[in-house]
Parts: structure tokens; sequence; C-alpha cells
């Protein structure tokens, strides 16, 4: 599986192939058959197309898959069924918890990502350091992940995630369990790095505001068996919420997004 | 505050063992406890320092610690493998579960006369027996190590496309390192005695052999040096396993998720 360009993964084989930092997603059907009960269905035909260079979010309800789904694009579980096709030649993946390795000092959880790729430590270690500035957590380097808050942690696996200069960046709630400020800063941050990489990002939360605020395009999933409901193009100009005015037009559209689609 | 006062633990230790040791001196020096029960500590220590000295104890203590080495190294491999698989497979663990209930409830010392009739009573059989005893703390130990193991962080190296290699060495081996070593250090505990009872029930070298033999010839002052060097081995080696446990371990006194 390592080092294969583009990676597709499909229970049928579809068409030629998307254009590099785009994601396409035709009919995807996942089913978990837990032993002994029922098989759910969590992803009941999903179609999804993501543009190179876009930040699109994904919400929807608690349990609704929204991790699943994520999993299947990162290429961590097959589809049932429809095909999935991401093409990517460096995926990075920011979950919910920061999942630092505790035995590592924090330089070393950077330089983790690209040592998976075949890059010795020592050989990718200033450019770790240098995201590690870039996330404003200079004199972090040689601590360990338990000397840090959460904010922090949040930004080492951050900055672990774009030391391989991904292409696709997937996130999975990445700032559910911060404190507001927090999250407001790391927001900020993740924008900042946005602008200037241009990678693709698939962003999953529940929190209408946030997804308002970050992506071009939100994708609205049902309850379970999952379907989308409705695609969403936020038009907002950026920088969003840079004034009250704004802050307030982001939060406007966010309730007016809440209503829920008859279907 | 006097330097007793503030090493209180250490000064209470050292107190300790000078009284019991003078008393110890005191009684067999004057008859009061005869040879046959103990030596005093002084002839202990001169007698054991000489023969040490003098190498007649270099080809016993060479025989004993390589079994020993060789029974620890099997048990460490053999363990740490077994652990690994029982605990990352349930298939694995059911199908071996039962023998190490079974086993682990034997006090397998029990089993040297069997282990003698296999291999009879060369270094085989010491080694053997020590890696049996040896293995089970660390089984145990790996086990829940690989059960604690966070299994996100496995899916996190996968995302990165890491090698099964890399999973392996980058991500179980060194959170597994300070749970293993806590069972390891069980282990050499056991290991020593696996192989000293081989040695003391029948063989002609080896340091348990020196014991049966001492005893027998009433020589309880050179018996009591056998067993001070084997406390000094076992202590050693014990506080060098401690020593591992912490530096590569510390980590775990950190609770944080």
């Amino acid at each position: 599986m390592a080092g294969e360009t583009p990676r597709s993964t499909s229970a049928s084989q579809d068409g030629a192939l998307a254009s590099p930092g785009t994601l396409s997603v035709r009919g995807l059907v996942k089913t978990f058959r837990p032993r002994g009960q029922e098989p759910v269905v969590v992803l009941d035909g999903l179609d999804l197309d993501v543009r190179r260079g876009e930040f699109l979010s994904i919400v929807g309800p608690s349990a609704c898959g929204k991790t699943t789904l994520l999993h299947i694009l990162a290429g961590l579980e097959p589809a049932t069924a429809g095909s999935v096709q991401v093409d990517a030649e460096r995926l990075a993946v920011v979950f919910q918890r920061p999942l630092l390795f505790p035995w590592r000092n924090v330089l070393h959880n950077v330089t983790f990502s690209l040592e998976c790729r075949g890059h010795r430590r020592d050989e990718v270690a200033p450019a770790a350091l240098a995201l590690l500035q870039r996330m404003r957590l200079n004199e972090a380097a040689q601590h360990r992940p338990s000397e840090l808050s959460q904010g922090m942690r949040q930004r080492v696996d951050l900055a672990r995630a774009l030391l391989v200069e991904p292409t696709v960046l997937l996130m999975d709630e990445p700032f559910a369990s911060l404190d507001a400020a927090t999250r407001v800063e790391m927001h900020a941050v993740l924008l900042d790095v946005w602008r200037e990489f241009g990678f693709t990002v698939v962003f999953v939360s529940h929190d209408l505001e946030e997804v308002v605020l970050l992506s071009d395009r939100v994708v609205f999933l049902s309850e379970k068996p999952t379907r989308v409901t409705k695609v969403v193009e936020i038009d907002l100009p950026r920088p969003r919420g840079a004034t009250p005015e704004a802050r307030a037009e982001v939060y406007r559209l966010a309730r007016e997004l809440e209503t829920p689609v008859s279907d | 505050m006097s330097f007793a006062a503030r090493h209180r633990g250490l000064a209470l230790g050292g107190l300790s063992l000078v009284v019991v040791l003078a008393a110890w001196e005191g009684a067999t020096r004057t008859g009061w406890i005869g040879p046959m029960f103990l030596s005093p500590p002084s002839l202990i220590a001169t007698n054991g320092w000489t023969n040490l000295v003098e190498g007649r104890w270099t080809a016993d203590l060479a025989l004993t610690l390589s079994c020993f080495g060789a029974a620890l190294t099997l048990a460490i491999v053999g363990g740490v493998l077994v652990g690994v698989a029982m605990g990352a497979s349930k298939t694995a663990f059911h199908l071996l579960n039962p023998y190490l209930v079974a086993l682990n409830a034997l006090p397998k010392i029990v089993l040297c006369p069997l282990v003698m009739l296999w291999f009879g009573t060369g270094p085989g059989a010491r080694v053997f027996l020590g890696s049996l005893m040896a293995a089970f703390p660390i089984v145990t130990a790996t086990v829940t190590g690989v059960q604690s193991l966070d299994r996100d962080f496995v899916l996190l190296a996968r995302t990165y496309r890491a090698s099964r290699w890399k999973i392996l060495h980058a991500v179980v081996l060194p959170f597994l390192a300070p749970h293993a070593l806590s069972g390891i250090r069980v282990g050499v505990n056991y290991a020593m005695v696996g192989v000293l009872v081989v040695e003391l029930f029948s063989s002609s070298q080896g340091l348990g052999y020196r014991l049966n033999a001492y005893s027998q010839n009433f020589q309880l002052d050179l018996f009591f040096a056998i067993i001070a060097l084997i406390i000094a081995i076992v202590l050693v080696l014990s506080r060098l396993m401690y020593y591992l446990e912490v530096r590569l371990g510390g980590w775990r006194n950190s609770a944080f998720h």
C-alpha cells in the first residue's frame, strides 16, 4: 500500500483517474456486520466530489458515520460497495485526539510522519523545527507531550501532518475538545497554512459556525443509513469573521443552514 | 538536621544490618549457635573472598551464569513473542490461555525431576527449567502491555503508510518495553531458581552443585559465601532491569491522553 499514487479503493473500478488533490466518491456503501447481530448499514450510497485545493466540510448528526467515511477516505477501512478515488500523493490525517507518542519528545513526534516514508529522523529534524516554529511552539521541541496543554498537542499533531506536505488533509473533528479561545487560534493557524500550501482539506465537524468560517463548501449528512442531504457553497469573502459585522454574517449563515432539510 | 536524620531510611537499614551481623557474629563465635547451623559472617567473608579470588569457583560461576543467561534470553524472546501473539490475536489468546493459566498455577520448580529425566543433568536441563520458569511472568506482563496499547496509535501510523516493521519497532516495542521489563525483572529471579535447582539435585559443577557439596561437608561458611554471591548477582541484574524500566518507561508516570 505504501507509495502508491494515485490510490483507488474501489469495490468497482471507475473510469479515468481524477487530478491530484481531488477525491471522488460514488455510491459509497459501508455495512458493519457485528457478530451475532443484524448488519448495520452506516453509509448508504454517498456521492462526493472534492476539488483540488478546496476546503470541504462534512457535517452530520452524531453516529451518522462521519468518522467511518473519513477512515474510508484515509484508506484505513474498505468500502462495502461503491468507489472511492483519492488522488493524493501524500495524505495526512488529523484525528480528534492528538495521538502523540508519549515516549518521544515533541520534535520526534513531528518527524514520525516522514520517518514512515523512509526518511531519517535527523534528516528531517530541521524541517520539523521550522514547522514547530510556525505553530509557535519553538520552545516545545525537547519536551514530552505530557508537558504540553491540549491546544499545544493539537498543534504538534498538525505540524506532524504538515511535515509530509500533504496533497490532501483529512481532519476528524480536530478542535472539538478544545476550549473556545484555543479553537479560534487553531482556526487561524489552519487557514494560514492552508492558504500557503494550498492542499485539499476534508474537515469533519458538528459545529456549523466553525464550518461556515473555514469552508468553501459544506456537505450535510443525514442520520443512519447515511446519505448526502445537501451541499452548500459558502461564498462569504475571505478572511471571514475578521470584523464584528463579518462575524455576525458567519453566525447568521450558520443559523440559516441549521434548519433541517425536508426530503 | 544531622546526616542520619535526613537519610532516615538508609540509616535505619544500615543500623539494622550492623546489629544483626554483630549479633550473628557474636552468637556463632561464642558457640551459642553451633557450626552446624550458621557460620560467623567474618569467616564467610574471608573464606569466601579467598576462594573467589583464587579462582576456585570460576568454572562453576561460568557454567551457572551461562546457563542462567541462556535461560533468561530464551524466556525473554519466547515470552515476548508469545505475549505479543496472545495480546494481539483473540484466537491465539483463547488457544493458549488454558495452558497459561494451568502452568501459572503450578509451582514449576516441582517439574525438576521430570526435566532431569528428559535432559539429564547437564546444561540442557538447567536452561530448560530456568527458561520455563522465567517465561511466565514475561508472557503475562507482555500480554497486559499489548492489550493496553491504544490501537489508535497503530491507526495513526497506518495513515502515514508506515510499514509493518516500522509500526512494530517504532510504536509497539517502545510502548511494550516497560511492561515487558517489569515481567523480565521477575523472570531474572525465576531463571536463577530454575538453574540452581537442577544443579542442587544432581550435578558436578555449578553454584548449585557447590551449595549441595558444601552443605553435605558441613562447610557452612563457604555455603553462605555462595549464597551471598548469588544474592549479589541477582540484585545487580534486578537493579539493571529496574533502571532500564525507568529509562524506557518514565513516560508512563505522567497520565495523559
